[in-house]
């Protein structure tokens, strides 16, 4: 298979096509704004198609080592448990984006419920490793659209 | 693609022409001319126009349903027409005159609601020519806002919910939070440390008001004679806290800086208090920053609701596709507000 240009690469030529080419000879203000949000939108997939996959494993691993560090601390957290069950029950490991997806599903929600425990259990340490992941999460997703600035506004 | 364009602004005009000409006719030949798209919503398809005849010239602005599935907000026109209505009768609001309705969209392409164009400017571009004025700005803003949260509740349209009391109704927001994870096209864990952290860092109660629900700069206009704030697009307006405005107004300025509130935030909050009887240790820069979070619940539902219609292939909008991208950036709004409210305890990212 073909896999020069990269999918990156593609994606930002046609990004680079309709902001110098097709937006400078549009006059509709509503479609520029159309394709603005195009633009926008490519670049954030760009970023995505190289480091999705990597980032929803590293992801995974780093929720399941605190669910397992919670757990480990004695905690009683039985909906953490069952999520930390249901993750490595359904894990597949697979390459297929469609197969990490479901993976990374089954590792959200385990965030979720450690998260929920933690703040039901008003535990600082718990609430302070719980934190620590969404911090790493958001880092990742910010990294992928960059400055969000609303077009058209 | 400009011919395109024309026959849709055609066939807009003509239309517009023989809804006004048995409500706003009568005298001569009426033509609608300077019918033109506003860009910057997201929600409606939003046009204004130029009414001539005998009577002389004058301009309204029409907020319409844009074809389903495109808009990042699915609210309901009538529901936005009967408090409008209301909200126009009672004469103490400081909204533009709503003038007239299409509730099924047969006269006019889609439900859709004419209000009076307004001879003034938006206040976005008058904080970029005038930053000498934004003092004075932000007094009028703190009036503009504690004049909607004194309204009479009792007075409001029947169709309103009216919450029983300020911990039911928090109970109420902090559920949707879960009950629209649940709903969504895939796990939103963000969303469900948004409910844990609410219902975990509840701040002192105030009493339930209305709500403007989307106020920020891009909805305040000034009015060029006298300069008045009037405040539009109400389309989520609700009963609710009153700090929710205020908090919505920091989430919305992130996006679109400068954020003058923040900029003289004790002018801002001194004023607020004066005029709404509410004491310091209600509304602060910590309470409203928990409320920044909250509030974005209105915009952010219907987000997902949206991006999960495209997953399930129900659309392909643009605009929606393109909101994917407000999320992570919603996200880092909460993770701020929350470090702000003193409820983050490692402090911003």
């Amino acid at each position: 298979m073909i896999t020069r240009p990269s999918m990156s690469r593609l994606l930002d030529s046609i990004k680079a096509e309709l902001t110098d080419k097709i937006i400078p000879g549009l006059s509709d203000p509503t479609l520029v704004v159309n394709v603005q949000m195009m633009t926008a939108v490519l670049g954030a997939l760009s970023v995505r198609v190289e480091h999705e996959l990597a980032w929803m494993r590293e992801e995974c691993d780093r929720i399941e080592a605190a669910a397992e560090a919670t757990l480990a601390a004695g905690a009683p957290a039985p909906a953490v448990v069952a999520a930390l069950a249901a993750y490595r029950d359904g894990r597949t490991d697979s390459l297929l984006v469609s197969a990490a997806q479901a993976d990374y599903e089954r590792a959200s929600e385990l965030l979720s419920r450690l998260a929920e425990a933690a703040y039901g259990s008003g535990d600082g340490a718990r609430i302070a490793a719980v934190e620590d992941l969404f911090a790493a999460r958001l880092a990742v997703e910010q990294q992928a659209i960059g400055t969000f600035v609303a077009v058209g506004r | 693609m400009s011919s395109q364009v024309d026959d849709a602004t055609q066939a807009a005009v003509a239309r517009l022409e023989a809804f006004l000409a048995t409500r706003d006719g009568g005298a001569g030949p009426l033509r609608v001319v300077d019918y033109v798209p506003i860009t910057g919503g997201y929600s409606r398809a939003m046009s204004r126009f130029t009414v001539e005849d005998e009577r002389g010239r004058r301009g309204y602005v029409m907020r319409a349903d844009p074809p389903p599935g495109t808009s990042i907000l699915d609210t309901d026109r009538t529901v936005e027409w009967t408090i409008l209505s209301s909200l126009c009768a009672s004469g103490s609001i400081p909204i533009p005159a709503a003038r007239w309705f299409d509730e099924t969209g047969d006269e006019l392409g889609s439900p859709a609601i004419i209000i009076d164009l307004v001879d003034g400017h938006g206040l976005p571009a008058l904080i970029a020519e005038r930053p000498g004025d934004h003092a004075a700005f932000v007094a009028r803003l703190a009036d503009a806002v504690a004049t909607v949260h004194a309204y009479d509740t009792a007075s409001l349209p029947s169709l309103m919910d009216r919450p029983t009391d300020w911990n039911a109704y928090l109970d109420g927001c902090i559920r949707q939070w879960v009950d629209a994870e649940a709903a969504h096209a895939e796990r939103e864990p963000f969303m469900r440390l948004v409910a844990a952290w609410l219902d975990a860092n509840r701040p002192p109660p105030a009493p339930l008001t209305l709500v403007h629900g989307d106020f920020q700069a891009p909805n305040v206009l000034v009015e060029a004679a006298d300069g008045r704030f009037l405040l539009i697009d109400w389309e989520l307006t609700h009963i609710g806290d009153p700090r929710e405005d205020l908090g919505w107004w920091s989430l919305a300025a992130t996006s679109q800086p400068p954020d003058i509130i923040a900029a003289d935030a004790e002018l801002f909050f001194d004023r607020y208090r004066e005029r709404t009887g509410l004491g310091e240790d209600v509304v602060n820069p910590a309470t409203v920053a928990y409320f920044t979070v909250m509030s974005s619940a209105n915009v952010f539902f219907s987000l997902i609701r949206q991006t999960s219609a495209m997953t399930r292939e129900e659309t392909t909008a643009m605009g929606i596709a393109y909101m994917t991208n407000a999320m992570p950036f919603m996200h880092g709004v909460w993770i701020d507000a929350m470090a702000r409210a003193g409820g983050w305890k490692q402090g911003a990212r």
